[in-house]
C-alpha cells in the first residue's frame, strides 16, 4: 500500500518560509516551527500545540504530537444507506486491490444486521439493522482532534497527520501490527490485516483519500458525504471501552508536559 | 499461476461421519464455481435414482470467482442439489442473495459441499478456517429469524446465517433456505434437503479477502465503466415515466425513480428524484449520477403503487450491488397481529401466502399489509413460493367447480360434479377446521381461516401456515390431508389429485409451463424465446436474461441491437444467425411471427449467459449489459463485459467466445445430468426404453397451444392429461377468435415450436432428434467423460 506522503523537511534547523508557515496547521510542529508559527497565530491560524523539546526526560525522547485538526471527514446518513457496502468494496478494492470488508476503513458490515447495539435475543425485531427497522449506520473515522487516541497510543509513532487534509494516517513502514491503536479507538475504526503482532500485520485506518474519498464516490445512494471537519467525538457514543492497559507511551507523556 | 478471485479451497462436510475435509478448487476450474461445481459434483458423486432426501445426495453451497469481489452484482450464491419438489428428484439450483455467499469467500472457501445425514439436529459453524459441527437441538423447531439471531449471539453480529425454518425441518417440499432474514434459496425445496440431513443452519464469518488479479487502477476503471452500462432492476435501461433528461421511457420499466416519489416510511422520507444515467448529471438534483443508482429502482412503488411507496423505509438488496431490488417496509398495522412491522422482500417473494387472500374492498393498504404478513411468515417458516404455482393451484382447488365433462374425462366419481376439489377431497373434519362447516361450502364461517382469508384478514395467514406446516411433523397436523397436498407442491399434488395436473396442463389460468411447475417469463417474453428457455430447466426457469431485454428503448431499436450481437455476419460471439433474421418482437404488437435462427441464437446466448452468471457468480436480475442507458452508445451495452470482468478478477485471460464455450460446457453438463436422471426413471418403467429429451423434457403445457373447441390436442404428458378441450368441456383456453397473438394472448403453434427446438439445438451443438449433446460437442467442451455414463443417449 502506498500512501500519499508530503515532502516536508524534518530538519529542525531549517528556516521556514511563509508558505510553510501557512502549512503548519497541516503538519506536526517542532519547537522551532512553533516559535515561527506563533507569529502565524495572529494570521488566523487556529489552535495547535507543540511537540516536546529536544531535551530528553525520563529516558524517553518526546514525540511529535499532531495538533492540527483534520480538514475534512466522511459523514454517513443512515436514512439514505441501503446497506450495499459498495463503500467497503471501494475502500479496499481501490487501495489494496482486494475485497476485504474486515479491514475496510468505512465500517458498515458490523452494523448491517443488528445495528450498532449489536445482536441480542431480546427485542431484536425493533432494533436497528436488517433484523430490525432497517436503519443502517455507517461507521466512519471521526478524524479526532488532539489528543488523537490512536496516534497517542501507538508505541511506534506510526500514525501521523498527513497533508493535504490532515487525515490521521498509518505509516505502514513504522507500523508493527501490535493492534494497540485498534483498542485505543473508542469507535473501533481501526483494523489489523492479520493477527496482532503477526508477521506482516498492519493497521488500516481511514486516510480520507486525499480529500476525495473512494467510499463517498462509490456510494450509490448518496448516503456518504465528504464534509468540512467538525468535532463529532463528543456527540457520537463510543463503541468500545478503551482498556485501561492502553496507556500513553513515555515519549508521548513527555511531550504532553510541554503544554499540560 | 496464482489466480485472483478464487480462494483455492473447497470445504466438504460429511454429516454422517462428521468428517470435515478440504479440496483444491482448481480441479473444478473448468466449471468456474457455483452451479458449475454443483453440476460436476452431482455428476461425479450422486448416482441416478438417488432421491433428494437420501444421505447420498449432495447439497452444494456454491460461490464463484466473482463472489464478494466488490464488482456490481457479485453478492449472490447458488445452492445446487437434487430437487425434492420434482417427482423424479431432478437436479436443479436455488439462488440466494444477501451477503452469505461473499462471507463464505471471505472465510476462505470457494464452495461448501455437504453430504450424509447427521444423527441429530446440527448446525455448522465456519469462522475462517475453523469449521465445526454444533448441536442444534435447541434451535430445532424455531423459525429462521430466531435461529439466525441465536447463532449470531454466539458468532457475532457480523456473522451471516443460512437457515431452514419449520418447513424444511418437517420435510415440506415447498421449503427454502433463508439467509440475512429475507433472502431465500428455494430451488425446488432445498430447505427440506437440509432438513433431511438434520442440518438446521450454517453460520459463516470471514475476515479474509478476495484478491483482484488486475491492478488497482484498471479495477476501478472497469467498475465505473460497468456501472455506467447498468440500468435499474432487470437491467431496465430507460425510466418508467417520461423525464426531461431521457430520450425514451417505458411504462414496464423498474427504473421507477421520479420527482415526487418517496421512500415514504424513511425518517425523514427520502425523495428518489430523477436518477439519471451517467451522461446526464443534473446539478442540484444529485451529487453525481453514480450516487443515485441505488434509488433508481423503487420496487415498493412498482409492486404496490402509492401504498407501497408510503410504507417503504428504503430499498435493500445484496452485497456490493448498486441496484437495490428488495423492498424494506414498515407496516405498523402488523403489530396488532404480533409480528414485526418491518419486513423485506421483492416480487413473488412478497406474495407467497397473500396470493391466497382476498383484499379488503376499499382499503388502499390491504394488499400491502397482507403481502408483508406473508413475507414475515414465509421467511420465518422457510416456505418456498414455487414462483406462485402452488398458490394458483390452491386458489383453483378452492374455487373451481368441477363440471360433469371434466369429471368424466378425468374418470372422477360423478359425486365430484358441482363441487370444488378441496370439497371433494378433504375429509369433513378438515373442511370444518378450514371453512367452519364440514362441507367446505360458502359462505365460510367468519372466524375460520378461509372465512378470514376471504375477508382479507391477515391473521388468516397465521392460521393457515400452521395448518400447512405443522411444527413437529405431520402427526401434529390438524389437517394432514390438506397439508400433504398443499405443502409438497403441485407435482406431488397432481400425483394424488389428477384434476390438479389437468388444470396445470390445460388451463390458461394455471400459468404452469410443464412438469406442474410455473412458467417464468414464457411466451409473453418474445414468444418462442421465452418458451424455449422455460423448456430447458427442471423448475420455473430462473433465467431472466431474455426478459430483461423486453423492456427498454423502442422494440425496433432493441431488435437492431440484438441483431448486431446474435444475427449478423460480424456477430461477436459463438451464437449467431449470419443471415440476420429478426429476434425481438412482441405478440401483442406484431402478431405471431414464425421462429427464426436469430431467435434461437439469442436464446442459446441467454442460456449460456445464465450458466456463466450462476457460476461466476453474477446476477441475472441486473445483467447482462447487452443494453445500456447511454444514448451516446446508441443504447449499446457491452457483451464482453462478463468475460472482461472474469479476466480482470482471476487473471485468466479469456475472450468472449472462449467464455461462452465455458458457459456452454456448464449448460451441456446440466443437460446430460438431467437426461441421466430422467433416463433412469424411464428405464425403471420400461427396461428397454430410453429418454428422449426433445420429447420427454422439452415440452410445454397444452394450454399454450390450444383454443376452445380444439379436438386435436397434440402429444401430451404428465398426470391427468390427454384430454381434448372439446371433450373436457374446458373453457379456460384461448377463445378461437384470439388465435395467433392478439391482445395479450400468447397462443403458440406446435409445429413452429418443434422447429424452434431444432434451431436451438443447432446453436448448442445438440442433436436435432434427441435434444442431446452430440459426441463431437462433448469432445469440444471437454465433456467426453459424459458418454461413459450414458452411452446410448449420445449420438455421434
Amino acid at each position: 500500500m502506498k500512501e500519499p506522503r508530503d515532502a516536508v523537511s524534518e530538519d529542525p534547523g531549517k528556516e521556514a518560509s511563509s508558505g510553510e508557515i501557512a502549512d503548519l496547521i497541516h503538519k506536526y510542529i517542532s519547537r522551532r516551527d512553533f516559535l515561527i508559527a506563533t507569529g502565524a497565530f495572529s494570521l488566523g491560524v487556529t489552535a495547535f500545540c507543540i511537540m516536546g523539546g529536544t531535551s530528553a526526560a525520563a529516558g524517553a525522547a518526546p514525540r511529535k504530537i499532531y495538533v492540527a485538526n483534520a480538514l475534512g471527514m466522511v459523514v454517513g446518513d443512515p436514512t439514505l444507506c441501503t446497506g450495499c457496502r459498495r463503500c467497503e468494496a471501494a475502500c479496499t478494492g481501490y487501495h489494496e486491490g482486494i475485497a476485504r470488508p474486515s479491514i475496510s476503513r468505512v465500517k458498515v458490515a458490523r452494523n448491517v444486521q443488528f445495528g450498532v447495539e449489536g445482536v441480542r435475543m431480546n427485542g431484536y425485531q425493533t432494533g436497528n439493522g436488517d433484523f430490525g427497522n432497517f436503519r443502517t449506520i455507517q461507521d466512519t473515522c471521526r478524524q479526532c482532534p488532539h489528543p488523537v487516541p490512536c496516534q497517542l497510543a501507538c508505541p511506534h509513532d506510526a500514525i501521523e497527520a498527513l497533508a493535504p487534509v490532515n487525515a490521521r494516517v498509518v505509516d505502514v513502514k513504522k507500523c508493527e501490527g501490535c493492534g494497540i491503536c485498534v483498542q485505543a479507538c473508542p469507535w473501533g475504526m481501526i483494523s489489523l490485516t492479520g493477527p496482532a503482532n503477526g508477521k506482516g500485520s498492519k493497521a488500516t485506518k481511514c486516510t480520507l483519500c486525499n480529500g476525495n474519498p473512494e467510499c463517498v464516490q462509490a456510494c450509490p445512494s448518496g448516503a456518504l458525504t465528504y464534509r468540512k471537519w467538525s468535532d463529532l467525538t463528543k456527540t457520537i457514543p463510543p463503541r468500545q471501552t478503551v482498556p485501561a492497559s492502553v496507556r500513553l507511551t513515555a515519549a508521548v507523556a513527555e511531550s504532553c508536559k510541554e503544554c499540560h | 499461476m496464482r489466480y485472483g478471485g478464487w480462494t483455492g479451497k473447497i470445504l466438504r462436510i460429511d454429516l454422517s461421519t462428521g468428517a470435515i475435509t478440504t479440496e483444491e478448487t482448481m480441479k473444478y476450474k473448468e466449471y468456474l464455481g457455483g452451479t458449475g461445481i454443483g453440476w460436476k459434483v452431482l455428476w461425479d458423486e450422486v448416482p441416478p435414482g438417488t432421491k433428494a432426501w437420501d444421505p447420498e445426495n449432495r447439497i452444494v453451497f456454491g460461490v464463484g470467482p466473482l463472489t464478494g469481489c466488490g464488482a456490481p452484482s457479485s453478492g449472490r450464491m447458488v445452492v445446487t442439489s437434487l430437487m425434492p419438489v420434482h417427482i423424479n428428484d431432478l437436479p436443479g439450483a436455488g439462488h440466494m442473495g444477501g451477503a452469505w455467499g461473499p462471507e463464505l469467500k471471505y472465510a476462505g472457501w470457494d464452495s461448501l459441499i455437504i453430504q450424509g445425514k447427521a444423527a441429530a439436529p446440527v448446525w455448522i459453524r465456519i469462522v475462517d478456517d475453523e469449521v465445526s459441527i454444533e448441536d442444534a437441538s435447541e434451535l430445532w423447531g424455531n423459525g429462521t429469524y430466531r435461529t439466525a439471531t441465536a447463532i449470531c449471539t454466539e458468532m457475532g453480529s457480523d456473522a451471516h446465517v443460512a437457515a431452514i425454518g419449520q418447513a424444511g425441518e418437517n420435510l415440506c417440499r415447498l421449503s427454502c433456505i433463508i439467509s440475512d432474514r429475507h433472502h431465500s434459496a428455494g430451488g425446488g425445496g432445498l430447505g427440506s434437503v437440509m432438513g433431511s440431513k438434520n442440518l438446521k443452519a450454517i453460520g459463516v464469518k470471514g475476515t479474509g479477502s478476495v484478491r483482484i488479479a488486475t491492478d488497482v487502477k484498471t479495477w476501478k476503471k472497469l467498475n465505473y465503466y460497468w456501472l455506467s452500462l447498468m440500468g435499474a432492476n432487470n437491467n431496465h435501461v430507460v425510466p418508467m415515466n417520461k423525464q426531461p433528461w431521457a430520450e425514451y421511457y417505458d411504462s414496464a420499466s423498474r427504473w421507477t425513480a421520479d420527482r415526487g416519489l418517496f421512500w415514504g416510511a424513511a425518517s425523514p422520507p427520502v425523495e428518489t428524484g430523477y436518477c439519471t444515467d451517467f451522461e446526464h448529471p443534473l446539478p442540484g438534483d444529485c451529487p453525481r449520477p453514480q450516487n443515485k443508482m441505488g434509488r433508481r429502482t423503487h420496487k415498493g412503488y412498482k409492486d404496490f403503487g402509492l401504498p407501497g411507496a408510503n410504507h417503504t423505509v428504503k430499498m435493500n438488496g445484496c452485497l456490493h450491488c448498486p441496484v437495490r431490488c428488495h423492498i424494506a417496509t414498515d407496516v405498523p398495522q402488523l403489530e396488532q397481529y404480533g409480528v414485526s412491522r418491518y419486513n423485506e422482500n421483492t416480487c413473488t417473494g412478497n406474495t407467497i401466502l397473500s396470493s391466497i387472500m382476498k383484499t379488503v374492498p376499499g382499503s388502499q393498504d390491504s394488499n400491502l399489509i397482507n403481502s408483508q404478513m406473508s413475507t414475515n411468515l414465509t421467511s420465518d417458516y422457510g416456505f418456498w413460493h414455487d414462483y406462485g404455482q402452488w398458490a394458483v393451484c390452491y386458489n383453483w382447488a378452492q374455487s373451481h367447480v368441477m363440471s360433469a365433462a371434466e369429471c368424466k374425462a378425468l374418470m372422477l366419481p360423478a359425486s365430484f360434479v358441482g363441487k370444488t376439489p378441496f370439497q371433494n377431497r378433504l375429509p369433513a373434519a378438515e373442511l370444518a377446521i378450514l371453512s367452519g362447516n364440514p362441507t367446505g361450502s360458502t359462505p365460510y364461517a367468519p372466524a375460520s381461516p378461509w372465512g378470514k382469508a376471504n375477508a382479507g384478514d391477515p391473521s388468516a395467514q397465521q392460521d393457515l401456515i400452521k395448518l400447512i406446516i405443522p411444527n413437529g411433523g405431520k402427526i401434529y397436523s390438524k389437517t394432514p390431508v390438506f397439508a400433504d397436498v398443499v405443502a409438497n407442491g403441485p407435482a406431488y399434488w397432481a400425483e394424488k389429485w389428477p384434476e390438479i395436473g389437468y388444470f396445470n396442463n390445460h388451463c390458461t389460468k394455471s400459468l404452469s409451463f410443464k412438469m406442474n411447475h410455473a412458467k417464468h417469463h414464457g411466451a409473453e417474453s418474445f414468444g418462442q424465446i421465452g418458451c424455449l428457455i422455460n423448456m430447458t430447466y427442471n423448475r420455473d426457469a430462473m433465467n431472466h436474461t431474455h426478459q430483461n431485454v423486453t423492456v427498454g428503448p423502442p422494440l425496433a431499436v432493441v431488435n437492431q441491437l440484438m441483431k448486431e450481437l446474435f444475427a449478423s455476419p460480424a456477430a461477436p460471439g459463438i451464437f449467431n444467425d449470419p443471415n440476420g433474421s429478426d429476434i425481438c418482437h412482441t405478440s401483442s404488437v406484431d402478431g405471431y411471427k414464425p421462429v427464426t435462427a436469430g431467435m434461437a441464437a439469442f436464446t442459446a446466448a441467454c442460456m449460456v449467459e445464465l450458466e456463466l452468471k450462476n457460476a461466476m457468480i453474477s446476477c441475472d436480475w441486473t445483467l447482462p449489459a447487452w443494453l445500456s442507458p447511454l444514448k451516446s452508445r446508441g443504447y449499446r451495452g457491452d457483451i464482453n463485459m462478463h468475460a472482461d470482468l472474469y479476466a480482470a478478477v482471476t487473471g485468466d485471460k479469456v475472450d468472449l467466445k472462449q467464455f461462452q464455450l465455458i458457459g456452454l460446457r456448464l449448460l451441456t453438463l446440466f443437460r446430460a445430468l438431467t437426461a441421466r436422471h430422467m433416463d433412469y426413471h424411464v428405464k425403471k418403467e420400461n427396461p428397454t426404453g430410453q429418454v428422449n429429451m426433445r420429447h420427454d423434457h422439452d415440452y410445454m403445457n397444452d394450454w399454450m397451444f390450444d383454443k376452445v373447441g380444439d379436438t386435436t390436442t397434440g402429444p401430451v404428458r404428465g398426470p391427468g392429461t390427454g384430454i381434448p378441450n372439446a371433450v373436457s368441456g374446458n373453457t379456460d383456453a384461448y377463445p378461437a377468435k384470439e388465435v395467433a397473438f392478439q391482445g395479450t394472448t400468447q397462443l403458440m403453434s406446435r409445429e413452429d415450436m418443434e422447429k424452434a427446438k431444432e434451431l436451438l439445438y443447432e446453436q448448442l451443438g445438440w442433436d436435432r432428434e434427441t435434444g442431446m449433446p452430440t459426441e463431437a460437442t462433448l469432445k469440444k467442451l471437454g465433456l467426453s467423460y459424459v458418454k461413459g455414463k450414458i452411452p446410448a443417449l449420445i449420438v455421434a
